[in-house]
């Protein structure tokens, strides 16, 4: 299968330039998708130019033309249906058919996102049989500062959590975002953990002439969720956290390994809160 | 206590704010008195916490900053239905509520909290059932402590009777420009029908004069022109320096509310707010910052304050939103209903093929370019309220997890049969209300002009709640809002406009255009009657009623500013066969085009409404060349007045985030370098000096910079001009090359318009998207 021609920006990418002044690899889409699609349950990472966006629907495409369905949650407004009608036309395939296996929850609060990835991606994927998500723009609703940045901290570490819980359940998720400063200073840090908790990085950099898809990190040895569970440092000050400090998913994690139903739509459906 | 002790005041609830035992009430009563009084309250949040965590609660109100204690009890989870077991917290110190709860905020997780973010105020309305403005008899002890009350009123009352109140009008006499791009302001106050200007020769005599104006008038109401953004600000930091006790409060134990000014994005678009400069036992409302009190006058704020429970200080300030949203909290407060902190509840995940059916907006059909006879406007009333409420489309009804029928057309989303949702059961008063009140200001049409001006005030501040109710649902940080609420509702209308085709075509009407709530038929020979008998059969199958507007002499559908031959959806202007024009969105109702331009273009249109039909329009082609020629030749020989030539945009960054050279960079750059400070989305006044820069560097100079001899950039606003003639000219064969070769404006550019020949326009059916959601970080 070749990702070449369906973009809105042409090829993605380039063939490999021959390593030379290149410290980092360069690497073609499809070695993304082979390493994204087998074996399954890993989290990566792809930023970069705006594009990421593009190539993020046409790597979710590839995923349908192999016959699975695909899971998205779009903090940012960035889900492409036409990208998608698109990739099938090419392929000669039905688009419907590609449609009717691809299901979106967009979020525009990081609440949102957090309600969205904790509480309901476990329950789609399992009832939808789905072994690939897509997570697109999940830093975007984070950086609105009517959310105070400690509670948005608290958030990605649910959020996080809840995502490497998928992937050992052995579903693969791609995390696709812009490469952007933001502002305050102080929710850069959010990026930065979010790049750590990756097993792969891929950075996309489009320019005029040339568009390089990089591998900046390859699979990383860290363990997936420390005991503390607490990867972002706490705000100075020392606010504690409380019980939610710790791995929120220890409970079932201990258990079997296995995600735990979680009643759709329940908004405190949390594993352990009593109602 | 002794009843003897005790005084009952016949009166209304003025004001209330929180004080460290409870709230300050006052009362003014009906023979003009004012009082003070203390109601102890004492607030209350709630927290859904497992049993070990809702014990940690309790050993943590050891280490509160302020005294608190502890209530188990049960609220209602509103999209479950569920009763939840809950912890109330109760705060004894209502000024530290917000304190306790950031305090909580550091141990628990957002989604614990409930009931956490409402204002003391409205915590007090909503629990005891009061609102601002409630007539009734209060009884007081000897130390003002407010013991009970007797209301012999209600929220839902249509015909109240508001207390006299005594007003002082505070400004700068010098309202050319606004004073923040003024170095100095000359205070001028207005009260019992005088006026008197504070020209006193230093600082301290003003503020003296002021408040020796403040003693002797003692108003209830202090309305400002731009008292929140600068004038108060400005008063009371030079009452500290100089050490002058003002008397702007009633309430001397009372500092002032203030809150700082911000900019936001809201439905897509980005706004700036002014901060708030609130007084305690008296109002300041600041007309410069309301939109109410511009749109609806003070019977307008009382209107809403009664009916959302906010004071009315805050009430005249509050967005459309806020407003809307109080009322679903009072709601939940009568219905025990648990209110989230923070809006959480997310989009369904569905396929991406639902998606698409469900992520379109209203139904457009585009109109024929040009103009056309005979034709009748029908518009359905208030259509997304009405659909809202009759369908019982609320946040908690569509897809709820009791029922399953399919109801929403298309879609096949569900609505709960089993409980009537917040949006209908606090919309449907609204709806009536304002029904009742545009019944009421017909009947004093032309007989009672002070009651005809009462009703249309208020039906106007309901209307403005109306027409946001349904953006609301969708907005990303509504209280009670989810996608799929707003989706269903633009099913139903898509439903209703497409059923009003069929019925229409049934009966041999032919639908010109159509824009989500209005549809536009034609049928030769037709009469009044023809339609009104059609609005009904409409009304029927469609299920929301339709009423028509009227019968157009001749109306207008120009082309499109991008491409000439196609049209845009709600740009037309036509006159009515009962002598009313309608305009929408062409240059005389912009509020970005100058007024000479709308000055041109409404007169040739006044002079079209002599026109019984398309050809009359036709025969006066040699009149409006004339009228347009007449105001250009003005234009050209630079005397025009330049005050007509201010043209107004909002800046959509901070004047150093501009990278590029547009106009509005270079405005917003002289404006910050006149030691002015403009955030995004406020507004900038302009005249254009050069736009292409060649000649004068500067392009344009901001209003407060401008001077007579600057002149004006003649070919520019001549631009304006000729666009604004050819919008109604064009189907008659006249695009810009060609008025400027018949008006003798220098030779016709190169990229003139192409003339099409009249009623070539498509007709072609598209979704209208209508901005829904602020995108975050959007550039
Ligand atoms: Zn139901």
């Amino acid at each position: 299968m070749s990702m070449g021609g369906h973009g809105a920006h042409g090829r993605y990418p380039p063939p490999p330039a021959p390593h030379s002044s290149l410290a980092r690899p360069v690497l073609q889409a499809e070695e993304l998708v082979q390493r994204f699609s087998r074996p399954p349950g890993k989290v990566y990472l792809l930023y970069g130019d705006r594009p990421v966006f593009d190539l993020s629907m046409n790597i979710a495409s590839a995923m349908l033309a192999e016959g699975g369905h695909v899971v998205v949650a779009d903090g940012g407004n960035r889900f492409n249906a036409h990208a998608v009608i698109r990739f099938a036309q090419y392929g000669k395939r039905n688009p419907d058919d590609f449609l009717r296996r691809i299901f979106v929850s967009r979020s525009f609060t990081c609440y949102q996102m957090e309600q969205t990835i904790v509480n309901r991606l476990p329950e789609v994927c399992r009832k939808q049989q789905a072994n690939t998500v897509l997570i697109l723009g999940l830093l975007d609703t984070f950086y609105d500062e009517q959310a105070p940045f400690r509670e948005v901290r608290q958030i990605l570490v649910r959020v996080l959590a809840t995502l490497h819980e998928l992937k050992r359940a052995g579903v693969s998720l791609l995390l696709a975002c812009t490469d952007r400063q933001v502002l305050p200073e102080e929710r850069n840090i959010l990026f930065t953990t979010v790049k750590a908790r990756a097993d792969r990085v891929y950075r996309l950099d489009v320019r005029p002439e040339v568009s390089r898809l990089i591998l900046e990190q390859e699979e990383l040895s860290t363990p997936i969720i420390h005991r503390s569970g607490n990867e972002v440092p706490p705000a100075k000050g020392g606010d504690r956290y409380g019980t939610y400090r710790t791995d929120l998913h220890e409970h079932h994690r201990q258990r079997d390994r296995q995600l735990v139903e979680v009643p759709a739509g329940t908004p405190q459906g949390r594993p352990g809160t009593l109602r | 206590m002794n009843p003897g002790t005790s005084e009952t005041i016949d009166g209304y609830l003025f004001d209330v704010y929180p004080s460290a035992d409870g709230v300050v009430v006052w009362l003014l009563s009906t023979t003009g008195r004012r009082y003070r009084c203390l109601a102890p309250f004492t607030p209350s949040f709630f927290l859904h916490l497992s049993d070990f965590d809702a014990k940690r609660a309790l050993l943590l109100g050891a280490q509160c900053p302020a005294r608190v204690s502890f209530n188990r009890t049960t609220h209602t989870e509103i999209y479950s239905g569920e009763s939840w077991d809950v912890l109330q917290v109760f705060v004894h110190n209502p000024l530290q509520f917000k304190k306790v709860v950031w305090y909580y905020e550091r141990f628990f997780p957002h989604f614990a909290f409930f009931n956490s973010d409402v204002l003391v105020p409205q915590l007090f309305l909503y629990e005891t059932g009061l609102f601002p403005l409630a007539r009734g008899e209060y009884v007081i002890d000897e130390q003002n402590h407010l013991l009970t009350w007797t209301i012999n009123d209600a929220r839902e009352a249509m015909d109240y009777s508001l207390p006299p109140l005594s007003i002082l009008w505070l400004r700068d006499a010098n309202s050319f420009v606004p004073p923040k791009y003024r170095k100095y302001v000359q205070l001028e106050v207005s009260y019992d029908g005088r006026t008197y200007a504070l020209e006193q020769h230093n600082p301290r005599e003003v503020l003296e004069t002021l408040n020796w104006h403040l003693h002797r008038s003692d108003p209830d109401v202090l309305i400002t022109e731009y008292g929140d953004s600068i004038l108060l600000p400005h008063i009371t930091g030079l009452a500290q320096q100089l050490n002058v006790p003002l008397l702007l409060n009633r309430d001397p134990h009372a500092g002032y509310a203030t809150t700082r000014e911000s900019s936001f994005f809201q439905y897509g678009k980005i706004v700036h707010k002014d901060g708030a400069f609130e007084l305690a036992g008296r109002w300041h409302l600041d007309e410069k910052n309301s939109f109410t009190l511009g749109e609806a006058d003070l019977e307008g704020v009382f209107e809403l304050t009664r009916l959302t429970q906010i004071p009315v200080q805050r009430q005249a300030r509050a967005s459309i939103g806020t407003s809307m949203s109080s009322m679903q909290l009072s709601w939940a407060y009568r219905n025990n209903v648990l209110i989230p902190a923070k809006k959480r509840e997310p989009e369904e995940f569905k396929p991406a093929s639902t998606l698409m059916l469900a992520d379109r907006g209203g139904l457009i059909y585009n109109p024929p370019l040009g103009y056309h006879e005979e034709v009748a406007e029908l518009d359905f009333v208030s259509m997304y309220p009405t659909i809202m409420v009759e369908r019982n489309v609320s946040p908690e009804t569509v897809n709820c997890r009791c029922c399953r029928n399919e109801r929403v057309p298309e879609l096949g989303y569900t609505i709960c049969e089993k409980r009537e949702g917040v949006i209908p059961a606090t919309l449907r008063a609204v709806v009536e209300r304002r029904s009742h009140y545009k019944r009421l200001k017909k009947l004093n049409r032309g007989k009672n002009e002070a009651e005809f001006r009462k009703y249309d005030h208020r039906q106007n501040a309901l209307k403005w709640m109306l027409v946001s109710c349904f953006g609301y649902l969708g907005y990303k940080n509504a209280r009670f809002g989810k996608i799929e609420a707003h989706e269903a509702v633009n099913a139903f209308s898509r439903d209703a406009i497409l059923r009003a085709k069929e019925v229409a075509e049934r009966g041999g009407f032919r639908m010109l255009h159509a824009i989500i709530d209005c549809v536009w038929l034609k049928k030769s020979g037709a009469t009044e009657h023809d339609y009104e008998e059609l609005a009904t059969e409409i009304g029927k199958q469609a299920g929301i009623d339709i009423s028509l507007e009227g019968i157009y002499r001749w109306i207008l559908f120009p082309a499109s500013k991008q491409d000439p031959v196609i049209t845009t959806a709600n740009r037309y202007v036509g006159w009515y066969r009962h002598d009313d024009i309608k305009i929408r969105g062409i240059e005389s109702r912009r509020r970005d085009v100058p007024q000479f331009i709308k000055t041109m273009q409404q007169a040739m249109l006044d002079h079209m409404a002599a026109a019984q039909n398309v050809a009359e329009v036709q025969a006066m082609l040699p009149e409006l060349l004339m009228i347009a020629r007449n105001h250009i030749a003005v234009l050209r020989s630079g005397k025009a007045n330049p005050m007509e030539l201010v043209l107004r945009r909002h800046i959509s960054k901070e004047p150093d985030e501009y990278e590029n050279n547009s106009i509005s960079a270079v405005v917003s750059k002289m404006v910050k370098a006149m030691g002015v400070s403009l955030a995004p989305g406020e507004m900038i006044e302009f005249i254009i000096l050069d736009q292409s820069g060649t000649r004068k560097p500067e392009k344009a100079k901001p209003l407060a910079l401008y001077a007579f001899e600057d002149g004006y950039d003649i070919e520019q606003y001549t631009e304006f001009a000729l666009k604004a003639v050819e919008t109604l000219l064009f189907p008659l064969g006249y695009d810009v090359g060609r008025l400027k070769v018949e008006l003798g404006v220098g030779a016709p550019r190169k990229a003139g318009r192409r003339v099409v020949p009249q009623d070539r326009g498509r007709v072609g059916v598209q979704t209208f998207q209508i901005p829904l959601f602020a995108s975050v970080g959007e550039p």
